[in-house]
């Protein structure tokens, strides 16, 4: 019955009405947000069933201020601020045209966590937040944002991190909660294996580990290195700048067969990365007590903006091969969509609502 | 039906127009007749010619009359009831009329209104030529710069502002920096409290070893005389035994076993002195006491240390045993949504890119099942 049906009849005391209902709107709430240090990322679900991710590199570079630079900005749709007299670019934008100027990009986040060297990192970073992730459907509608966890080889504060980011979220008005960046990758990756493996989430900043059993998280760990430790130690070897180096590494080098000296550069700090963290991972396996005692083997999956790179898993699997890893591995696969990840990991979280 | 007749034909001949559009025509005043009086001057008019033309007898003569004056009485009904109207219809004309005048005016009212006005406009339009046109242009250029002087200064204060702000956040930061190496110089006192608590302690226990360590070499030293004394005494004792001619005297003989069973008491005594020399140097069992006592409070201390030790390892693991307390980061996160809201940006004209993405239903249906949900 429509409300057409009703047209023209006269409604006294007797006439009864038909309430439509709707579930659109629940469904589409809960958004995720993953704080990268190179990439801010967030999701959230469409009304065909599928998942939108927005997507904005975390950088941004100041110009000098001009009535001409602000008219080319706005013409070119490059996104600026005007901060301090200067003109700050952000974004992407902000990384292209650094390698033009053969400049360095600033960053508002430093391995895995906010910056604390620069002060204009939060307005900024608030600002790529609010571009990403837009207004709450409604107030107080979750959003569960991605934190680091403890590092094994740096003293990082991720309470001041989490502490910020929640607040800044807050105040956004949605209802923020932390859930850590490789527990994430574990919600989006592993349904097929009940939640049940490990999630790797290799960043800019730093790589995040994750051993989980039925969604419960075991053990979680980050070392600080990742796509940054890369490039500055790429950087360092060619005497090059490090936004040249990234630029190098993300322009198609495959790790399995490096073509001149630059791809090698890149492969060996690539080989080099993947050792140390299964070097840590399985001692912390080794060490750890109260680990869980898995019935089957596990899945490893990878994650993140670093293993975009062409014969990551190859190489991960060879270097897997070397160690003497302390449990049974089913499979070692990269996320089908290793961008999203972990933003899609924090959807999840944000939809059941723990 | 004659006089409707008549009244038909007036309808259709006649036609209605307002009061207002009589007015605009120059009509101030219009003589009006009813149409039951033109009907009934038709009648009137009608029945005197028949009666002079002799057609129609007395009789049917007085007939005609008598329906006459009943149709008469019905026309002067209709004549009263139009008769109201009309004056219904006159005194709404006259309200109107006062209302035109009224209207009238006070537009007049605010025509002379304007004409003052203008007149007014125009005076000081005379007076502006009057100035001296240099004189307004050096006024312009000085309000010109005065804007612009105001504009600077509003700058700089939003500059201040700004700055302010900076400072305002750097110097929550190098508090926050402050308070963290305060607490690891607190930390650092501490440590260095117990180690040199622990190297006065270490310095007594060396001196109490080196004591000791001299207290056993001499009775090594002793101990190899004594061991020395009974091998002679033994060398001479199986040389007796080798002369059974000459025989010993029975008291020497039992004088020499004494004497070895004394060494051999004594370098049993020594030997467990020997191996325990810090005990043997106590010279009071109160201060064996305070040895223990020590040594307890070194226990602990290392305990507390491997309890600390325990607690980092712990933290890495992400399990610890302590008390944690929020910290509250809305100051520091208001500022910066505040410095961020005041910046000019266009930000909110730019698209960030999109990517489309597999949907979570499964995830989702596959977590509630694991929940025992679904």
């Amino acid at each position: 019955m429509t409300h057409d049906d009703f047209e023209g009849d006269k409604v006294d005391a007797s006439t009864e009405f038909c309430i439509e209902s709707s579930t659109e709107t629940s469904k589409l709430l809960g958004k995720g947000l993953d704080i990268g240090t190179a990439n801010i990322a967030a999701a959230i679900q469409t009304d065909d069933g599928g998942v939108a991710v927005s997507v904005e590199r975390n950088a941004f570079l100041d110009i000098k201020a001009d009535v001409y630079s602000k008219n080319m900005l706005t013409k070119l749709k490059v996104p600026y601020v005007v901060h301090n007299g200067n003109l700050v670019v952000l974004g992407q934008a902000a990384f292209e045209l650094a390698n033009i100027f053969s400049r360095e990009t600033r960053r508002p986040m430093c391995d895995g966590l906010i910056s604390p060297s620069d002060t204009d990192a939060l307005p900024m970073i608030k600002l790529i937040i609010q571009k990403c992730l837009g207004d709450p459907v409604e107030p107080g509608e979750n959003c569960y944002f991605s934190v680091p966890a403890e590092s094994l080889d740096a003293d990082n504060n991720v309470v001041y991190h989490q502490g910020l980011f929640e607040g800044l979220l807050r105040k956004m008005g949605y209802n923020a909660k932390a859930i850590n960046e490789a527990h994430a990758v574990v919600f989006s990756e592993l349904a097929d294996s009940d939640f049940t493996g490990i999630g790797l989430s290799f960043g800019g900043g730093m790589v995040n580990a994750c051993v989980s059993y039925k969604t419960i998280p075991a053990l979680s760990f980050s070392v600080a290195r990742g796509g940054d430790w890369i490039d500055k130690n790429v950087a360092q070897v060619l005497g090059i700048k490090r936004s040249k180096a990234t630029h190098i590494k993300e322009q198609g080098v495959d790790i399995r067969d490096p073509k001149n000296r630059e791809e090698e550069a890149v492969a060996i700090y690539y080989r080099n990365l993947i050792h140390y963290l299964m070097e840590n991972l399985a001692m912390r396996f080794a060490a750890g007590q109260d680990m869980p005692t898995f019935p089957d083997p596990i899945d490893i999956v990878c994650s993140g903006g670093t293993t975009m790179v062409k014969g990551f898993i190859e190489v991960f699997q060879d270097e897997f091969a070397k160690i003497d890893f302390p449990i049974p591995v089913r499979r070692i696969f990269r996320a089908e969509e290793a961008l999203n990840s972990v933003a899609k990991g924090c959807l999840v979280a944000a939809a059941i609502g723990e | 039906m004659e006089n409707l007749d008549v009244l038909a034909s007036l309808e259709a001949k006649s036609r209605t127009t307002t009061v207002e559009a009589l007015a605009k025509r120059g009509k101030k005043s219009v003589r009006v007749i009813r149409a039951a009086d033109v009907a009934l001057m038709v009648q009137e008019a009608v029945e005197r010619a028949i009666e002079i033309s002799g057609l129609i007898s007395p009789e049917a003569i007085e007939e005609v009359k008598a329906q006459a004056n009943i149709e008469f009485d019905r026309l002067k009904t209709e004549r009263a009831e139009e008769q109201r109207r009309i004056d219904e219809i006159e005194s709404r004309s006259v309200e109107l009329e006062s209302t035109i005048e009224q209207q009238a005016h006070q537009l007049q009212q605010r025509t002379s209104e304007l004409e003052e006005a203008r007149h007014r406009l125009a005076q000081a339009l005379a007076k502006q030529s009057e100035i001296d046109p240099e004189e307004v242009e050096g006024l312009r250029q000085e309000n010109a710069q005065l804007q612009d002087a105001r504009t600077e200064l509003e700058q700089e204060i939003t500059a201040m502002r700004e700055q302010l702000g900076l400072f305002e956040t750097q110097a929550l930061e190098l508090r926050i920096q402050s308070e963290a190496f305060e607490e690891l110089r607190a930390e650092h006192r501490l440590q260095l409290g117990r180690l040199e608590q622990s190297e006065v302690e270490r310095a007594g226990l060396a001196d109490k070893l080196e004591a000791a360590e001299h207290a056993s070499a001499a009775l090594n030293t002793r101990v190899e005389q004594l061991s020395t004394q009974v091998a002679s005494l033994q060398t001479e004792l199986a040389t007796a035994k080798a002369q059974p001619a000459a025989a010993p005297a029975p008291a020497a003989d039992s004088t020499q076993a004494l004497l070895m069973m004394r060494l051999m008491d004594e370098i049993h005594a020594l030997k467990q002195g020997h191996g325990a020399p810090v005990a043997q140097a106590a010279p009071a069992p109160v201060a064996a006491a305070a040895d223990t006592s020590s040594l307890e409070d070194k226990l602990a201390k290392i305990v507390g240390s491997l309890d600390q030790k325990i607690e980092k390892m712990g933290k890495k693991m992400g399990v610890s045993s302590a008390v944690d307390t929020e910290v509250d980061f809305k100051s520091l996160v208001n500022r910066a949504v505040d410095d961020s809201q005041s910046l000019e940006s266009n930000i909110d004209n730019v698209e960030v890119e999109k990517r489309a993405g597999a949907g979570i239903a499964a995830n989702l249906a596959r977590i509630k099942k694991l929940k025992g949900g679904g």
